[in-house]
Formats: C-alpha cells, structure tokens, sequence
C-alpha cells in the first residue's frame, strides 16, 4: 500500500516527465522561431542600439540632413529629421563581409561611437554634367554664373572618417582625373594601409545617386552608422 | 655576420624608414573646426537590468518611429535636381525639376540683397493654385534693368507658372516652366520648376498638408 508522501512524489515525477518530453517535443519542432522575450539578451549590443536610436533623435532635432551607413540592410541614407530622403541599397566592389565587418567595427570603436563627422573627401576624377556651351547660352538667358549651374559627376571619390576608415564610391562614368599624381600617392598608401589593418569599404553607384551623394556629403557632416550585426 | 647585417637587416631597416617617412607625409590632417564628436553618444544611463533595458529601448524606438510620415511625401533634392513623391521604402514619383541657383543679386541703389536659394529644410504643401499667375518681386525687375512698376497690374504675368503651382511657404512653390530645356539645371530664383506631365500626377497624387523636405 503506497502513502499518501509516495503518491505524491509519484504525481511529481510523472508531471516532471510530462513536462521533460514536451519541451523535447517543441525543441524538435522544425522552424519554430523564438520570440523576442525568448532572445538571448546581449547587454553591449543592447547598449549599441540605445546609443544608435538616441545619436539618431539628437541628429533628427537638428533640422540638418545627416548620413546613414545602415550596414544592417547595406543601404546608404540621407535624413532630415529622422525621415529618409535619399537611400542607396550598396553593390560592394572588391569587398567582403568581412571588410564590411572590420569597418563597421572600427566605426563604432571600444569606444562604442556610432556618429562621426565626415573628416575629408577626396575626389579622384570626374566630369560634368551639362556642356559648357550649353551653359554659357543658359547663363546669358538667366544672368547667373555658369559655375553655379554646372553639377559634378564623379568617376571616383572617398569618404574618410576619423581612424583611417573609409568609404570608396566608383561609378561608370569616364571622368578627367584631378590630379594623377596625388591619385597615385592616395591609392598607394591606402593599399599599404589596408595591410596594416585600415577600414576601407568600396561601392559601386549609378551616377545619378553619385551626384547627390557626392554634394550632400560635405565635410562636418555628421554620419551615423547601423552597426553590422 | 657583418654580410647579414649590410646586406639584410640595413636595407629592410631602410625599407621600414621609408615606409614610415611616406605613411606620416601623406597622412592628411583634418580640418580646424570640425568637432569630433557632434553627438554625444555615450549612453551612460542605459539600465544594466534587462528589463528595464528593453523598455528604454521600446521607448526610445517609439520616440524615433513619431519622427516619421505616416503617409508619402515630396523629396526635392537640390543637388540633382530630381523631385520624388515617395514613402522610407517605395518612390511614387521621380522626375527631374529645376532649383534655386544660388547665385546673389545685389540692388545698386537700395543696396537690397537677393540669395536664390531653394530653402532647405521641412515644409508643408500649404495650397494648390490653377492656372496661377506670377506676381514678379522688384528683383525680377532690378536683374533685367527694368524700372519698377508703380501700377500693381504691371507685375503680374500669367504666363510662367505653368497648369499649377503648389505653395510651401515663405512664397516659395512648386510650379511649371516653358522653360522645359532647362529641367535639371539649377536656374531658378528658389521656386522648383517641373515639366507639365510630372506637374500634373504630382498635383494629383499630392494633398495639402504634405510634408516637403529638401536638402
């Protein structure tokens, strides 16, 4: 005859199996998906976010456009009051994730730094958009100065920011180098840089985007990065 | 030994020299002026709990979600010249467009000082007007040397704007041109012209109240 105390561990023993096999059960379940609460919670990368999301609400207060390099989603954005006006979804040139990795990591820095302002641009080559003589017939009809009227396109420009990191944006337009030489001396210390551990990331961009890019980007211009996760 | 010295550890030395000597010369230096750290991004009260951690980041991303339309609106991009009617992901409407060229005009005898900037910022489409008519400021007159008029008639002309115009402010707006040639170059006094078919959909697709951003 069992007692009442064997019963009861009995019970508690057949629940705990109970329980042991269904959560095997849903375990096996294939595609099953964990919720939000259930994701494995990372204090840093949490804390990446919030500084992401805050940076992003003090950009977005200031009535300036600022830059996203959403490395997320490989998009580029520009945004005015945290609204996005310009987007380019990134074709990587000569460049792997793990290049993608190693830029986004030294964006962000053990100092965990998710806005810097753009530091240099550099302009490789480049050509222009409307004729000259067409703009010297606009510039008689208008009275304006045809130097404000002529837009850039670039074949190749950069975009440094602070610890050597850099975006590199080539198009397919054929442009007039700016100066060969300083070309050459650029391209020759970013390939030993590379070496030496510098961020350098390359994308190819269809002139059009090139053009706004390439004016909206002016030195000082503040760049938040979403971090590759 | 003294042959491994000249002849290897001499010239990799000279090689690492130059090296050195060439990455500090053309190292560039930034700018005077520009801040470093424009935002202050250390988030030094972020909660190590995780509860209340996801609920700063819940709210923090609700604050960041209000910024944004919930419905489309226009993109002027002056450094294109392209106008868009479109939402964070899809684009309705992309079509050239003329903006402001910048350039300066200064009145002789009053001194007066024009700026033909296309305003950037945010706006709002404030009214739709058809068929409207300019009314053209005294520097329309001081740019082509003509007297100005006395009679308030004498300013107007109905002939510019094109089919509509759409007003964001400051009397600045969103019109057509005869001047279609000229689309996508920047020769306007601040207005933004559009060609006659894109001004058309755009009217239509756009109700008052739509935010304007330009940049």
């Amino acid at each position: 005859m069992m007692t009442s105390a064997g019963r009861l561990s009995g019970l508690l023993v057949g629940v705990l199996t109970f329980s042991l096999l269904v959560s095997c059960a849903e375990k096996k379940q294939p595609g099953t998906t964990a919720t939000s609460a259930d994701k494995q919670w990372d204090q840093q990368q949490a804390e990446i976010q919030y500084r992401v999301l805050q940076a992003e609400l003090k950009l977005a207060q200031a009535n300036k456009p600022y830059l996203v390099l959403d490395l997320k989603r490989n998009r580029l954005e520009i945004k005015l009051q945290g609204t996005t006006v310009w987007n380019y979804a990134m074709t990587l040139e000569n460049t792997d994730e793990s290049e993608l990795q190693k830029f986004s990591e030294r964006f962000v820095g053990s100092e965990l730094k998710v806005v810097r302002p753009i530091l240099f641009k550099y302009l490789f080559a480049a050509t222009s958009k409307t004729s000259d003589s067409i703009l010297a017939i606009v510039s008689e009809a208008t009275t304006f100065p045809v130097e404000l009227l002529q837009r850039t396109i670039p074949e190749r420009f950069q975009l440094k920011w602070s610890d050597d990191i850099v975006l590199d944006i080539r198009t397919d337009v054929i442009g007039k180098p700016e100066s060969k030489w300083k070309n050459t001396m650029v391209d020759i210390r970013q390939t030993i840089a590379g070496h030496l551990g510098d961020a350098l990331v390359s994308v190819k961009m269809p002139k059009d985007n090139a053009i706004t890019l390439y004016r909206a980007a002016i030195i000082g211009l503040p760049t938040l990065i979403y971090p590759a996760s | 030994m003294k042959k491994v010295f000249f002849f290897v550890i001499v010239p990799i030395a000279f090689l690492v020299g130059v090296l050195v000597v060439f990455m500090t010369i053309t190292k560039e230096k930034p700018p005077e002026g520009i801040k470093l750290a424009l935002v202050d991004t250390v988030a030094t009260n972020f909660p190590k709990d995780e509860k209340l951690a996801r609920k700063e980041l819940g709210n923090a991303e609700k604050s960041l979600a209000k910024l944004k339309p919930l419905k489309p609106y226009i993109v002027i991009d002056t450094h294109a010249n392209r106008i868009y009617y479109r939402t964070e992901d899809s684009i309705f409407l992309d079509a050239v467009c003329s903006t402001g060229s910048g350039s300066e005009l200064i009145d002789s005898v009053t001194k007066r000082k024009w700026v033909f900037n296309t305003p950037r910022g945010v706006f709002k489409i404030q009214n739709k007007i058809k068929d409207p008519w300019w009314r053209k400021p005294d520097w329309e007159f001081i740019e082509t040397g003509e007297p100005i008029p006395k009679v308030e008639a004498d300013r107007m002309d109905g002939n510019v704007m094109g089919d509509f115009a759409m007003g964001f402010g400051d009397g600045f707006f969103i019109h057509g041109t005869i001047y279609e040639r000229l689309l996508g170059i920047n020769v306007t006094h601040g207005c933004v012209r559009l060609g006659t078919d894109d001004l058309h959909k755009l009217v239509e697709m756009t109700p008052i109240g739509t935010s304007v951003y330009i940049f």
